[in-house]
């Protein structure tokens, strides 16, 4: 039984060459969140931390109720069915994958198979892992 | 003198990185909570995987440096929860 309670998966692609609209353009895909260099990261905050590239967050290529592996599965076969236009991206861009997965417990483990694997790694891109555990009830 | 006073917020544990904590704040589910943290640390330029803290008056969101110094704000856990990216 898996110990996993929610994941969220996607694609970041940023570029200081390309705008979010260039990016879409090529991919033929709206991203779920876009950010415009020089844009502050808390707009209510002007000493916040300001956006360094375009950036476009594609996080709605696999669905919320989906798994982590078919979170990965459909990720990969977006990369490999977009493989062309991604690599026309990555000359200009910055491409990765950023998976946050919250456990249950206070431990966790993730499998990546030779499939999955295979398709993520269609274009040299890195993948992030962002984890979440259950904390002690006394902290 | 507001930079001692957001120093001092700091030093007294007004920042929790306890997503229960934070949680209990706004009123929200550990999950929100989590998903706006995700959707918040997913900003490019930030320090990778960086750990964060979240200052509870005003939901500022701050990277925690190797040293244990917080950075400027990369957010706001407010807006991220309702949707505001």
């Amino acid at each position: 039984m898996s110990n996993i309670d929610w994941v969220s998966t996607s694609l970041r692609i940023s570029s200081s060459k390309l705008t979010t609209s260039e990016i879409s353009k090529v991919l033929n895909l709206e991203p779920l969140i876009h950010y415009k260099k020089g844009e502050l990261m808390s707009s209510r905050n002007p000493k916040s931390q300001k956006f360094k590239e375009n950036l476009c967050i594609y996080e709605n290529i696999a669905k919320k109720s989906d798994d982590l592996e078919m979170h990965l599965k459909k990720i990969g076969l977006f990369i490999k069915n977009n493989e062309n236009k991604l690599k026309e991206l990555i000359t200009n861009c910055e491409i990765d994958v950023y998976c946050g997965i919250s456990y249950n417990g206070g431990q966790g483990g993730i499998v990546l198979n030779s499939e999955i694997l295979k398709k993520l790694a269609s274009i040299p891109i890195e993948i992030i892992f962002d984890l979440y555990f259950e904390e002690d009830e006394d902290t | 003198m507001g930079c001692f006073i957001f120093l001092k917020w700091h030093t007294e544990g007004e920042t929790p990185d306890k997503i229960r904590k934070i949680a209990e704040k706004f009123d929200k589910s550990k999950k929100e909570v989590k998903d706006a943290i995700h959707k918040i640390k997913a900003k490019k330029g930030i320090e990778r995987n960086t750990d964060i803290e979240v200052d509870l008056n005003t939901g500022e969101v701050y990277p925690k440096g190797p040293d244990g110094r917080l950075g400027d704000s990369i957010g706001n856990i407010i807006d991220m929860i309702n949707g505001i990216f």
